[in-house]
């Protein structure tokens, strides 16, 4: 397709977004390069250019299957791009665009310090929180709490790692220690074991999608139904822009959004004749039902305020 | 419940009066198709309007408007979407302006009723079945319950879109609406037909509930033909996934926990007596059935709508989009006001 070719550059841009040493949010790496294109862009007319951002949506979406992706281009296109008075105008219209995608890209990290000083409330001393895989603004609230509680943290492997990588619980280890803080590393399977020690969970998210459901690193779900069992409280931080236009039922409708992971079968089920399959998706759903609050930027959410939220943000 | 009926009040005007028995005969059914039915009898009671001597269109209208309503809910009680339909006709024809001519007058109230019935009960009905084919895969065993119009329509489209899935058709005495889905569903769609009885037994099976409701309440409740409640508990306790669809004239503010603070009771013995033996006085009594005698001691209690707690139903499909059941205040908050007056 022609239009693929066209937007090589943009993908690739992405690609460079996202990958170390940027390690953009994926959303937020969807809306700089769709800023960007705006910026470069030759269109002379608002509806040339908003056809030129829709192609572009399409091959992103195409190419990169991850939920967040979908929610960056959907806050860009609802968002900013939303036509004003002023559309007759296309030279300044065009440029409150750019100005409005660089600010998001900015204040995403501003996001991730709002949501910190919101959940600071949540903590004490003393107190065992377990966390999941790992999460940019979940570290930052672990950051933020320690400096004023001494936390008894666990975190979960979120086995298993693409290629040669550590695994994210790992990584999230490695982090907190480097800021001087202990932690304890347990195996997925191990979270039965624990989950009587610990006071609260506390996982990021991919998506947080209608239903006021999350969508997260394999392993949050069945997280969530162990802590449901004990009664332990199961909160979800993320930053507003991951409220997503999807709505599944069960585990099966998300596997049609996203990729299964592109995993190297173990050396030791490795057989010639393919008996042995090795199936490991990377995301699963979280129903609303096992989650207590969600911490956004937005404030301190039920479950059930997510749709109300989503409902205000795409009913212009 | 039904209350006694006097004589027919002479100004009940004929499109009314007769849709008005057909709904108590029961030969108009269905949410939507009666509520379309009354919105067009009160369009065309409208058209044929002439203010009486001594009397202005803006004055006396909305009595009239008052007086054939009221003739509505003695043939049936109204369904609350019903209520809301005339609160909000009402209301329009309160807030004309008396300086308008009549013809201009009648002419804003018709084109008000046409919007109506084609936006928020046609067109919205249409953008569900889209949605709806969408939610139903390729493997999936979809059960549903009672018959609702949109529910066969996504199950046709569906199956001529290519999706291969099964249905299963859940019956419930004494409506035997199953029947009526029967009807409507494409021959080469495999279909099971069980008893309510039968729940237990086929809900293992099945991927995913799929209902038509009645009312959508503001606690998160819906109000549905009676069973539906059990059927939507026997899919909570396998951990089956809900779907309601809804067009959202059916939302509405009130709020109900249970099936007893509102309910249609139909006559005492199902099936026998047609409820027209109140009205019969209005027609032939070759139409009117005689009540078969009980025993005294024997109350049936033959209900028509059960209410569907909040917590059975994991998702509702309305033509403004895909939203949980905790968000229909919401719904109706965001959009009541733009649907009505565009």
């Amino acid at each position: 397709m022609a239009a693929s070719t066209e937007f090589a550059g943009l993908v690739e841009e992405f690609n460079k977004l996202i990958s170390p040493p940027m390690e953009t949010p994926y959303a937020v790496a969807a809306v700089k390069v769709l800023s960007d294109l705006v910026r470069t862009s030759d269109a002379t007319t608002v509806m040339e250019l908003q056809l030129q951002l829709k192609q572009a949506i399409e091959v992103l979406t195409k190419q990169v299957s991850e939920i967040s992706v979908r929610s960056g281009c959907e806050i860009f296109m609802v968002n900013l791009s939303r036509p004003s008075h002023d559309r007759s105008d296309f030279a300044s219209w065009k440029q409150r665009m750019i100005m409005m995608g660089e600010a998001f890209a900015n204040s995403t990290r501003s996001f991730r310090d709002r949501i910190a000083q919101h959940t600071e409330r949540f903590f004490r001393d003393g107190l065992t929180v377990l966390t999941h895989s790992y999460s940019r603004v979940v570290m930052n609230c672990l950051l933020h709490a320690s400096r004023h509680y001494h936390l008894n943290i666990i975190v979960c492997e979120a086995r298993p790692a693409s290629g040669t990588d550590i695994t994210p619980g790992m990584r999230t280890a490695r982090e907190l220690a480097e800021h001087g803080i202990p932690v304890t590393v347990v195996p997925d399977v191990g979270v039965g074991a624990i989950i009587s020690q610990v006071d609260m969970i506390l996982v990021g998210a991919a998506a947080v999608v209608e239903s006021g459901g999350v969508v997260n690193r394999l392993g949050t779900f069945q997280l969530a139904v162990v802590a449901k069992e004990f009664k332990k409280p199961f909160y979800c931080a993320a930053e507003s822009y991951k409220f997503t236009r999807l709505y599944p039922l069960t585990q099966s409708d998300l596997e049609m959004q996203t990729q299964i992971a592109q995993l190297p079968v173990p050396n030791e089920l490795a057989r010639a004749d393919g008996l042995i399959k090795y199936a490991a998706p990377i995301l699963d759903y979280t129903p609303p039902a096992y989650i207590t609050l969600l911490f956004t930027d937005l404030g301190i959410l039920t479950p059930s305020a997510v749709s109300d939220e989503l409902i205000k943000l795409y009913h212009e | 419940m039904m209350a006694e009926a006097g004589p027919a009040d002479p100004q009940v005007h004929r499109a009314v009066l007769e849709v008005g028995l057909k709904m108590n005969r029961g030969l108009i059914g269905g949410g939507s198709a009666r509520m379309a039915a009354m919105l067009e009898a009160l369009k065309k009671m409208v058209q044929d309007y002439v203010p009486p001597p001594k009397a202005t269109l803006a004055r006396d209208l909305p009595d009239q408007i008052t007086r054939q309503c009221a003739f509505f809910a003695q043939a049936r009680p109204l369904s609350l979407p019903m209520q809301d339909g005339v609160t909000w006709l009402e209301k329009l024809v309160a807030n004309i302006d008396p300086a308008l001519s009549e013809e201009a007058a009648k002419a804003k109230v018709v084109e008000a009723i046409d919007r109506f019935i084609t936006r928020r009960i046609r067109q919205a009905s249409d953008l569900i079945v889209t949605d709806g084919v969408r939610r139903i895969h390729n493997g999936d065993v979809v059960l549903t319950h009672g018959s609702s119009r949109t529910i066969a329509r996504i199950f046709q489209r569906a199956w001529e879109e290519g999706t291969r899935f099964r249905v299963v058709v859940v019956e419930s005495h004494p409506h035997h609406e199953g029947r009526a889905l029967l009807r409507d569903l494409p021959r080469t769609l495999p279909v099971t037909y069980c008893l309510v009885g039968g729940l237990s037994y086929v809900m293992k099976e099945v991927t995913k509930v799929l209902i038509g409701v009645q009312t959508m309440l503001s606690n998160g409740y819906a109000i549905a033909r009676v069973g539906t409640s059990l059927v939507t508990m026997a899919a909570s306790v396998d951990k089956k996934p809900v779907i309601v669809c809804c067009e959202s004239y059916k939302f509405t503010e009130h709020v109900k926990i249970d099936s007893f603070c509102f309910n249609e009771k139909e006559c005492s013995n199902p099936l026998f007596i047609s409820r027209l033996s109140a009205l019969h006085h209005l027609i032939r009594s070759s139409m009117a059935e005689a009540p078969l005698a009980l025993p005294p001691h024997l109350q049936v209690l033959n209900l028509q709508y059960d209410v569907v707690p909040m917590q059975f139903i994991d998702m509702v499909i309305t033509e403004v989009g895909v939203v949980p059941p905790t968000s229909v205040p919401v719904v109706i908050r965001e959009y009541r006001r733009e649907l009505e007056d565009r």
